[in-house]
């Protein structure tokens, strides 16, 4: 897919992109279901394959469980409350993006499957359409990279915030 | 956790406080104050460690021209360590004092009665020092208005084991006393009763399980919307955590239709078949103070020690888990909150089904 980088070392061009001025930010994209999304990778501290995740009763649909990571209880969120794209299905592919919520807190992301980094020029972001802000308010963006398919931008920072 | 040099640093002005009273030159040392404990321990060992060191400096350390007539430094010298050893931490408290007499200690047992002559001569000097912990058992003919009374280290003894620590005492006359005190790191390592509710994993603090029993559906009874069954001789509330937590059984062993189950539970009844017999439900009877709540589980899986984690703050104020655990398979269990339970089972009696107060938190 264009626009997408790997996980694999940056490579020199790489480099010299994240050194270019705020006109470039770094995006791990993923999947939800089968719609492609993306955080800020600054807020992605680490990716986990999910272990066994444990249900908590008396939680709202949003959260998905508790899983160890390490020994460290984290809870895991279902990122597709939050898009409207229902309840997410944990498969082969899918994965847990850590992120350090207000406090210091790890909470997890589970995504379906992960992509890469996108590199996204600041020109290429557009703010969303209030429709979609409506719809789920987390969406801070769309942004199509180089001219190819929409990807959609969630505002982690929100997100978290309404835990 | 929270380094010990918290406490420490009291205990050093204590030290300067008391050898002042008692005229008395003392010098405390202190090793290992970095070492990391339970916030909670911490809070609970000042008391103990206070008097401690006050008993030192009382007892132990001998005035300026006594340690000049021994040949001993002017200065006494308290040196209290602390290091960590595997789950546990280590605090020394050790002084260059007069140590204490064994034979004193055999003479005080004879003469408060506690053992004859002859059997007193038996014991050995650590078996003798023991009895410094005795409620009521004092070295001195009489107390005065501050010590004697044989009750101090009494309470230091039982405030440390509160915390699931003990004490050891040696000594050598002449040369000082040490007293050791082995802590937990921390108070969350508990022994839990792994249960299976719905097919998922819970543990229950093994210190709220008065018993466990095979639940009697004809033993229960509903009033006034409690589910409540008869056990020696008492009513006991029950609380179906199934049900409570609003866990559905969709797991293969749980898709036999119910009747099948049933069919095949008085069948094995019949035959004996232990493994069938398993699919009934068991009543864990869980207390907290004089309440008592009747928990309905599938299965029991065992015991284990856990170290017992705090849910994340979004998950704190969930009613009924007090946290979670690794049960070392990679698998996360859910530790019950039994006083919460309790309380929600004393408490339903209200028009609200429980159940549906707990699915919108």
């Amino acid at each position: 897919m264009r626009g997408e980088r790997s996980l694999a070392p940056r490579t020199a061009r790489d480099d010299r992109l994240s050194r270019a001025p705020a006109s470039q930010q770094e995006f791990l994209s993923f999947l939800l279901g089968g719609e492609k999304y993306a955080v800020s990778i600054a807020f992605v501290r680490e990716i986990v394959k999910p272990s066994p995740i444990c249900e908590v009763p008396r939680t709202g649909s949003s959260i998905l469980g508790v899983m160890s990571v390490r020994g460290t209880i984290v809870t895991v969120v279902d990122l597709c409350t939050y898009t409207g794209e229902g309840r997410i299905e944990m498969g082969k592919h899918s994965r847990v993006l850590l992120t350090e919520a207000q406090g210091g807190e790890i909470v997890g992301l589970a995504v379906s499957q992960v992509l890469g980094v996108i590199h996204l020029a600041t020109e290429d972001i557009e703010p969303a359409y209030q429709t979609l802000v409506e719809a789920s308010p987390h969406i801070q963006a769309v942004a199509r990279p180089d001219g190819g398919p929409m990807v959609v931008l969630v505002d982690v920072v929100s997100l978290l915030g309404t835990l | 956790m929270v380094p010990l040099g918290q406490v420490f640093e009291k205990l050093a002005r204590v030290v300067r406080q008391v050898s002042r009273e008692y005229d008395k030159q003392v010098n405390l040392v202190i090793t290992g104050a970095e070492t990391e404990i339970d916030k909670l321990i911490v809070e609970e060992l000042s008391d103990p460690l206070m008097h401690i060191i006050r008993n030192s400096v009382d007892h132990g350390i001998e005035d300026r021209d006594g340690r000049m007539r021994l040949g001993k430094p002017a200065v006494g010298t308290i040196a209290l360590n602390a290091y960590q050893k595997g789950n546990h931490v280590v605090i020394k408290i050790e002084d260059d004092g007069a140590g204490m007499d064994p034979e004193v200690f055999r003479a005080a047992v004879i003469r408060k009665k506690l053992l004859s002559a002859d059997e007193a001569v038996l014991l050995s000097d650590k078996e003798l020092f023991a009895y410094v912990f005795m409620a009521g058992f004092t070295t001195k003919e009489t107390a005065n208005a501050i010590s004697g009374r044989g009750m101090g280290m009494d309470i230091v003894k039982s405030n440390i084991a509160k915390l699931g620590g003990v004490v050891d005492i040696t000594s050598e006359v002449g040369i000082g006393t040490i007293l050791t005190i082995t802590l937990p790191i921390t108070l969350a390592i508990i022994r839990v009763l792994i249960l299976e509710v719905a097919s998922r994993v819970m543990c229950i603090p093994l210190a709220s399980v008065e018993e466990v029993i095979v639940l009697e559906e004809t033993l229960v009874r509903r009033i006034d919307g409690r589910e409540v069954m008869t056990h020696r001789g008492a009513s006991l509330p029950i609380l179906r955590l199934a049900e409570l937590f609003g866990f559905d059984r969709k797991q293969p062993d749980e898709n036999v239709p119910k009747k099948d189950i049933d069919r095949a539970t008085s069948r094995a009844v019949a035959e004996g078949d232990a493994r069938v017999l398993s699919a009934r439900a068991f009543v864990v009877v869980a207390s907290v103070a004089s309440r008592r709540t009747g928990i309905v589980v599938d299965h029991l899986v065992g015991q284990q020690d856990i170290v017992i984690k705090a849910l994340g703050a979004t998950l704190r104020r969930v009613r009924g888990i007090a946290g979670a655990t690794d049960l070392g398979d990679q698998r996360v269990g859910l530790v019950l909150d039994v006083a919460a339970l309790v309380e929600e089972t004393g408490s339903s009696g209200d028009r609200t089904p429980v159940a549906m107060q707990g699915a919108t938190g």
